[in-house]
């Protein structure tokens, strides 16, 4: 049996305060075995609460999901769940919508982690040497992360109007050529993955600055005595002993960049057409506003099982090396 | 300890009176009743569930004197449009809760309401003389209103009934510069044809204008675009049910949206606009025309938003290739949910509520617009409306059709079909979009088989 916790402790001495004048045979015996069922069962009753909020919350829904997804539904009662065995995932595989969100949300990933991690360690790196002004750079380099997520796309929306927003007056201004933004097919979602950066790039600065900064000093000393300049020092010593720390950061940024929702669904609302609407925004459409419960939950499992896979192999690329 | 008795003492008291209220009402309800009388259900209490619309603000603070008439009791409950409709589906799917009078949108929540018979029909209490004041008077309601009310204006096709009555209307028309259309001498379009060759001509030769601004964003556009289909001799559905939306009449208004956009309008930049944009550039000077809703009619005669006042012309929407100008109708309506237990106090609300007087009042003091032609013919309405909205809207409000295809799975449809507008105004190939976009609706509404 494992440690008596302190709290039942607690909670007995005062029962035996409260009934201590009363106190018969019968209930010294019957206090002596919920305690005893208490000491006894100690590790089932103190985690109890956490397992039935797990399945409750958790793992009932993915259950739910995983029996849905055979059947068509709308979630309705008169008409209920009709069993149509694979069906919604030979629809899945014949939905042009859906391959077309698939390559969206490789697309916002794949572009989106590559400019935001470069960008994020190049800028990390920057602000690591001193110079003046510095703290005040790394603070407003900050503010982005700070802001609330659907005001930030909504204000982009703004400035991304064709003919009434800033930034093709100032393209203008350049005398470059203007561009259509959000409301083209072919520059919805680079326009997207330019909020996202905007937005998201300080999270890898924050996460790379802090390891540089924990990094070993020697070395570097070592590196010097040798003869080491500049550009060796950052690809053959910072770069690999940063890996791990830069790794941890993307892995945060795919989960969040397959998951795009709130930046999409305030700017272009997955259009014009379909073209930047991703998987997430897809399979809210499916299932809480078309009520296609079921193959809501087949575009579920695909989604979860694309997540699993990236996060897997990312996750592996942090092992092989470490310190 | 003594605390608690008395609050227990206290709600027993209250849940008594609860009690007290629904036998009173029990009672009223079996007396004989011989001839019609306001005071014939005197006593009942009723739960209205309403959505915070303008109409729902006006009539709030009049309740009382329906309460002085009837003696029946109203609990109005109020939510913002989005909580209202969850909340309406929540109690009407579990079936617990007592709805007296609702208000719905037909157009958008009929098929489902229809096909869940969630709606007492209302006939019944409009051919019964012993429950309807002999001067409700149903022919007064512009027809495109009540038949937004008919049950066969939805799918699933069956019975015919009413599932309401509308207490307020949304119209189209096409509004246009009249100062910009006399400098540039040119004539209020009769024809879409002659519309599309006015919105090019201002976009190429008037500065900083261009022709016309509709909506093109996806779904959002079905609505606007769907009295183009009309106009152009098409419908949603085919008399067998069945999608229609690659017929040679929805192809024509596909592509002279398209058009539209491209020549007369902001290009390809159309796809990004909801009503917001189309109401911002025409308030602001930017457009000679506006295809949409006349109730915007107040964001433009209003001096603080707008930079057109006195300036816009109202004309009914111009004819298609086969002479038909066949706008759109957004209706909201009271219906008497099944839940209720007290249909005829219900019904004397919403009788009292459409009532000629009523109608008029909350058109004439508070520019709600209504349903009724004596209220759209009251000369006194001239005051506050210009007189070309008035005659081209109840023009329109006789032939008008609901702007949502009439099928349950109606956000997804809206999709389907808003994503053939996109392509039409990025100039790609209609037609094969039209054609896909036929048997995806045809999914979506459960008759792939049936319909290939």
């Amino acid at each position: 049996m494992g440690p008596f916790p302190a709290f039942l402790y607690l909670f007995n001495s005062s029962q035996y305060i409260c009934f201590q004048d009363s106190m018969t045979k019968r209930n010294v015996k019957s206090r002596v075995s919920i305690q005893k069922f208490l000491e006894d069962k100690a590790s089932i009753v103190m985690t109890a609460p956490a397992v039935v909020f797990m399945a409750v919350m958790i793992v009932f829904p993915i259950g739910f999901t995983l029996y849905i997804m055979f059947f068509r539904w709308s979630g309705g009662v008169i008409n209920p769940p009709q069993f149509i065995g694979l069906g919604n995932f030979i629809n899945l595989i014949k939905d042009p919508r859906f391959s077309n969100a698939l390559f969206v949300t490789i697309y916002i990933t794949s572009v989106g982690l590559v400019l935001q991690t470069v960008l994020g360690t190049g800028i990390a790196l920057l602000l690591n040497e001193s110079f003046v002004g510095r703290k005040v750079i790394r603070a407003f380099l900050l503010l982005p992360m700070m802001a609330t997520w659907v005001a930030t796309a909504l204000v982009w929306r703004w400035m991304m109007y064709p003919r009434l927003g800033v930034l093709n007056f100032f393209l203008e201004k350049l005398g470059l050529p203007t561009l259509l933004w959000l409301s083209a097919n072919a520059t919805a979602v680079p326009s997207i993955i330019l909020i996202d950066t905007w937005q998201w790039t300080p999270l890898i600065i924050v996460i790379v600055l802090a390891g540089i900064q924990s990094l070993p000093k020697e070395p570097y000393e070592s590196a010097k005595i040798d003869g080491a300049h500049g550009w060796q020092i950052l690809f053959r010593i910072t770069l690999p002993m940063l890996r791990p720390v830069i790794v941890t950061a993307m892995i945060l940024r795919t989960v969040d960049l397959i998951k795009t929702f709130d930046v999409i669904m305030s700017a272009s609302q997955g259009g014009p057409g379909y073209s930047s609407e991703n998987l997430n925004i897809y399979i809210y459409n499916t299932g809480l506003f078309y009520f296609r419960i079921g193959y809501s939950g087949a575009l579920l499992l695909i989604y979860f099982l694309i997540i699993l896979i990236v996060t897997y192999t990312l996750s592996k690329q942090k092992g092989e090396i470490s310190f | 300890m003594k605390k608690t008795m008395y609050l227990v003492i206290v709600l027993l008291f209250f849940a008594g009176l609860l009690f007290a209220g629904g036998q009173k009402a029990g009672e009223a309800e079996a007396a004989a009743i011989t001839e019609f009388g306001w005071r014939n259900y005197e006593g009942t209490t009723i739960r209205v569930l309403a959505n915070r619309h303008p109409w729902t603000n006006a009539v709030e603070p009049l309740i009382s004197e329906f309460t002085e008439l009837t003696g029946i009791k109203v609990n109005l409950e109020v939510y913002p449009e989005d909580q209202f409709r969850s909340k309406r589906a929540v109690e009407l799917i579990s079936g617990v809760a007592e709805i007296d009078v609702t208000m719905l949108m037909p157009m958008q929540g009929g098929p489902r309401w229809i096909s869940e018979k969630w709606a007492v029909p209302i006939d019944k209490f409009l051919d019964n003389p012993l429950v309807t004041s002999p001067d409700y008077d149903r022919d007064d309601f512009l027809g495109a209103a009540l038949d937004s009310e008919m049950s066969t204006t939805y799918e699933p096709k069956g019975e015919a009934y009413l599932l309401g009555i509308p207490i307020t209307v949304e119209n189209q028309a096409l509004m246009y510069r009249k100062d910009v259309f006399e400098k540039y001498n040119l004539s209020v379009p009769k024809t879409v044809e002659e519309m599309y060759e006015t919105a090019k001509f201002v976009n190429e030769n008037v500065p900083d204008m261009v022709g016309i601004v509709m909506r093109g964003k996806r779904a959002a556009a079905t609505s606007q675009w769907s009295s183009m289909l009309y106009t152009y001799g098409g419908s949603w559905l085919d008399d067998n049910g069945c999608p229609a939306i690659d017929t040679p009449e929805a192809l024509g208004a596909f592509n002279m949206w398209g058009k539209l956009a491209r020549d007369g309008s902001v290009g390809q930049e159309l796809v990004a606009y909801h009503w917001y944009e189309t109401t911002t550039d025409f308030s602001q000077g930017r457009a000679a025309m506006h295809w949409g809703p006349c109730n915007f009619n107040a964001i433009y005669e209003n001096p603080e938003s707008s930079k057109v006042v006195g300036k816009v012309g109202y004309a009914r929407i111009p004819q298609g290739p086969k002479g038909d100008s066949i706008p759109y109708i957004g209706t909201w309506g009271l219906s008497i949910p099944y839940l209720s237990k007290s249909h005829e106090a219900a019904w004397y609300f919403i009788q009292w509520a459409t009532s000629k007087d009523m109608v008029k009042r909350l058109m004439l003091e508070h520019m709600i617009l209504g349903g009724r032609k004596s209220a759209w013919q009251d000369p006194q309405l001239e005051k506050y409306l210009p007189k070309d909205l008035i005659e081209s809207s109840i023009a329109s409000l006789e032939v008008a059709k609901p702007f949502n295809p009439p099928v349950i799975q109606i956000s997804e449809v809206r999709d389907i079909v808003g994503s053939v507008i996109v392509t039409a105004i990025q100039g790609g190939d209609v037609e094969a979009a039209a054609k896909e976009a036929n048997r995806l609706f045809a999914e979506a509404i459960g008759k792939g088989d049936e319909c290939r």
